[in-house]
């Protein structure tokens, strides 16, 4: 290589928009050496270097949303890149966020950006985001419980939960009950001086669906200003939240489970998953305000014979989380043609032969899928990169309990079981504060203790005593590849 | 074929695929339609259109990430290595399957050359070559960045550090490590 002197070929004497163009195309390594020759590309590399790698890989997360636009981009690249880290390594803090309820509940979460909301039985739970700096992890604190019905009664469960929008207040929520009614939540802001956990709301009921005897609501989903509701025997409502009469409604005639609704695509749909071996999920699309009778397109099971009954209902969900990842605004929306699209991956972890009752993805690297299963509050993960891999993993304090619902963010799975919320977290600087502190327990797990509440074995983090212990294993596959 | 000219008025006929790599040209393809008028390229010299569009042993994909193309198939049967930090958004996208000697030569241009092809394929908009392979190590396609003191001599980028701020900034950095 010739080296020139002439100021003019200094890599500096390029124009500087063409110099970002090529930052836009570094990898982490080459960003940080280049902020190394010379302030000059020190200065560029924080200006537009890290906020640009940010840009090309995404890590969405709720509850860092707020911390995030507190930190510089470098920060943000910087958490992303040793929670992938910790992911990688299967590395992580395990903390219940509550004691255990005093009943078995199904509960189910919902998330914005300032809050966690666990609603199990009558009761809803708030949980907020803390802003956090120097590399700490964003903290998670308790706001408080508010009973929505004194008198627990089965139909008055909460079995659906959804925030919907209000200008970024992250305060409304959509809550569903097992009769089929409803009732937006406007959660008031904690005062200061507030000391007990009595979480104060403003209820209002909503126009009701009505449910034929002994249906139920099983699931609600919001998107833009839109509301997606479904009962056990497949009757799907869709309706404006502002003007809740006008609804559109059809009946898919099976046992249903999961809805999903987008708005957001150029073509508007909402996902089914039901119980229908044939076609356990369907894509309807949603024209001028009404949920079209017929789905656009059907997403089949790879092989109907081999997962069998037990598997029917996570083979569903779990192609329900997976489903934006479909090239869904191809389907044409016509109402006779419905490609029958079979997965191009299937996940197991060849241990559990139990129905999966939840699911969702992100986690490092965004290519994580994570399922809860029916029983022992087991976790599997998976990364899509390598799926024949993974990690199973019981939730702290091993209630013997489904996992009922989960929500996994790029560092943070949050799930819960019928005891008691929990999360695993994979970002860096977990502290003891980050979570809430909790009475020590051990209903339902004898013998915890200081001594074996151990953790995040790794010294390389340098926390200790702040995770509880969980019991973690491998897939098989993972395990050989260990020894090898 | 597609006929070119360039600022010092040579005349190129190229091969259309070849050419549409840059997005102006393919745009003005589309907006003009099929036609033998010669497509002019003011701002763009001969000798840099030569190495822009060198036919048929350019690369038709140049993959940014190149140096994980020969790890590709390993990460995937063995997931205790953990498949690449580098997590581009797109990691299933078609590789290609090696870097090729006609990047490592492209690389070996002299840096006048360097820059005039980075300023052609701005003005030309083909993106694949402004790309990272400007600061990787030619030689050694896996081994990562170039360390600093390479990427100044090679770029003339005079070290304005005081040893301090180096010494801050690199601990500062520490993270960033390939690991």
């Amino acid at each position: 290589m010739t080296s020139l002197s002439s100021p003019s070929l200094r890599l500096n004497g390029l124009p500087t928009d063409i110099l970002i163009l090529i930052l836009h195309e570094l990898l982490l390594v080459d960003l940080s050496a280049l902020s190394l020759t010379s302030r000059f590309f020190h200065a560029l590399v924080n200006e537009f270097g890290w906020a640009g790698y940010q840009r090309k890989n995404p890590r969405p997360s709720m509850s860092l949303l707020k911390s995030r636009a507190a930190w510089s981009a470098m920060d943000s690249v910087k958490y992303d890149v040793l929670a992938d880290r910790s992911w990688s390594q299967n590395d992580f803090v395990a903390r219940p966020l509550a004691s255990p309820w005093s009943g078995k509940e199904q509960p189910i979460l919902a998330i914005s950006p300032s809050r966690l909301i666990v609603g199990a039985g009558n009761v809803i739970y708030s949980y907020t985001f803390g802003l956090s700096t120097n590399g700490e992890a964003p903290p998670i604190v308790m706001e408080g419980s508010c009973a929505l019905i004194t008198l627990h009664d089965r139909r008055s469960c909460i079995t659906a939960l959804t925030f919907i929008p209000d200008g970024g207040l992250d305060q409304t929520l959509c809550v569903g009950f097992q009769d089929g009614s409803f009732e937006r939540i406007l959660i008031s802001s904690r005062s200061k001086h507030q000391t007990n956990t009595t979480l104060h709301v403003h209820r209002q009921a909503a126009h009701p669906l009505r449910l034929p005897d002994k249906d139920f609501l099983e699931s609600l989903s919001s998107s833009r200003t839109s509301l997606l509701s479904l009962s056990g025997s497949g009757q799907a409502t869709f309706s404006d939240i502002e003007t809740p009469t006008l609804t559109s409604t059809i009946v898919l005639g099976v046992r249903s489970w999961a809805s999903r609704l987008c708005m957001e695509s150029t073509s508007p749909y909402a996902a089914f998953g039901t119980s229908l071996r044939a076609t356990p999920l369907t894509i309807h699309s949603i024209t001028s305000d009404a949920l079209s009778q017929f789905p656009s397109a059907i997403l089949g099971q790879a092989q109907p014979g081999r997962r069998g009954s037990a598997y029917q209902d996570g083979t569903m969900e779990q192609s329900l989380s997976t489903i934006s990842a479909l090239p869904l605004g191809v389907a044409p929306p016509t109402t006779g043609y419905r490609p029958l699209l079979r997965p191009v991956l299937t996940l197991d972890n060849s241990w559990s032969m139990e129905p999966i009752y939840s699911v969702s993805s992100g986690g490092g690297s965004g290519s994580y899928v994570a399922a809860g299963w029916a029983r022992h509050s087991l976790v599997s993960m998976w990364d899509v990169r390598s799926p024949i891999g993974g990690l199973s993993v019981h939730a702290p304090l091993n209630d013997p309990s489904p996992v009922y619902s989960l929500i996994l963010e790029s560092s943070r799975l949050f799930g819960v079981t019928q005891s008691r919320p929990f999360v695993l977290d994979f970002g860096p600087g977990v502290l003891e504060s980050t979570y809430p502190a909790l009475e020590p327990s051990t209903r339902g797990f004898p013998g915890v203790t200081a001594e074996n509440t151990i953790f995040r074995g790794s010294t390389q983090k340098g926390v200790d005593d702040i995770g509880y212990y969980v019991t973690k294993f491998l897939h098989p596959s993972s395990r050989t590849k260990v020894r090898a | 074929m597609v006929l070119l000219v360039t600022s010092d008025n040579e005349q190129f006929q190229t091969e259309k695929d070849i050419v549409e790599r840059s997005v102006l040209i393919k745009n003005m393809l589309e907006d003009v339609g099929e036609s033998d008028q010669p497509i002019p390229l003011p701002n763009v010299s001969s000798s840099v259109l030569k190495k822009v569009t060198q036919p048929s042993t350019g690369p038709t994909e140049i993959d940014v990430r190149g140096r994980y193309l020969s790890t590709a198939s390993t990460t995937v049967e063995s997931p205790s290595r953990p498949p690449i930090l580098e997590q581009s958004q797109d990691e299933t996208r078609k590789r290609t399957t090696d870097i090729s000697e006609w990047d490592q030569k492209f690389i070996t241009v002299d840096q006048e050359m360097l820059f005039e092809i980075i300023l052609a394929a701005n003005y030309l908009d083909i993106k694949s070559l402004l790309c990272r392979r400007w600061l990787q190590d030619g030689s050694q396609h896996d081994q990562g960045a170039r360390p600093p003191e390479e990427i100044r001599k090679l770029f003339n980028i005079v070290n304005d550090f005081t040893p301090e701020e180096e010494a801050q900034i690199k601990k500062e950095n520490e993270w960033a490590e390939d690991r």
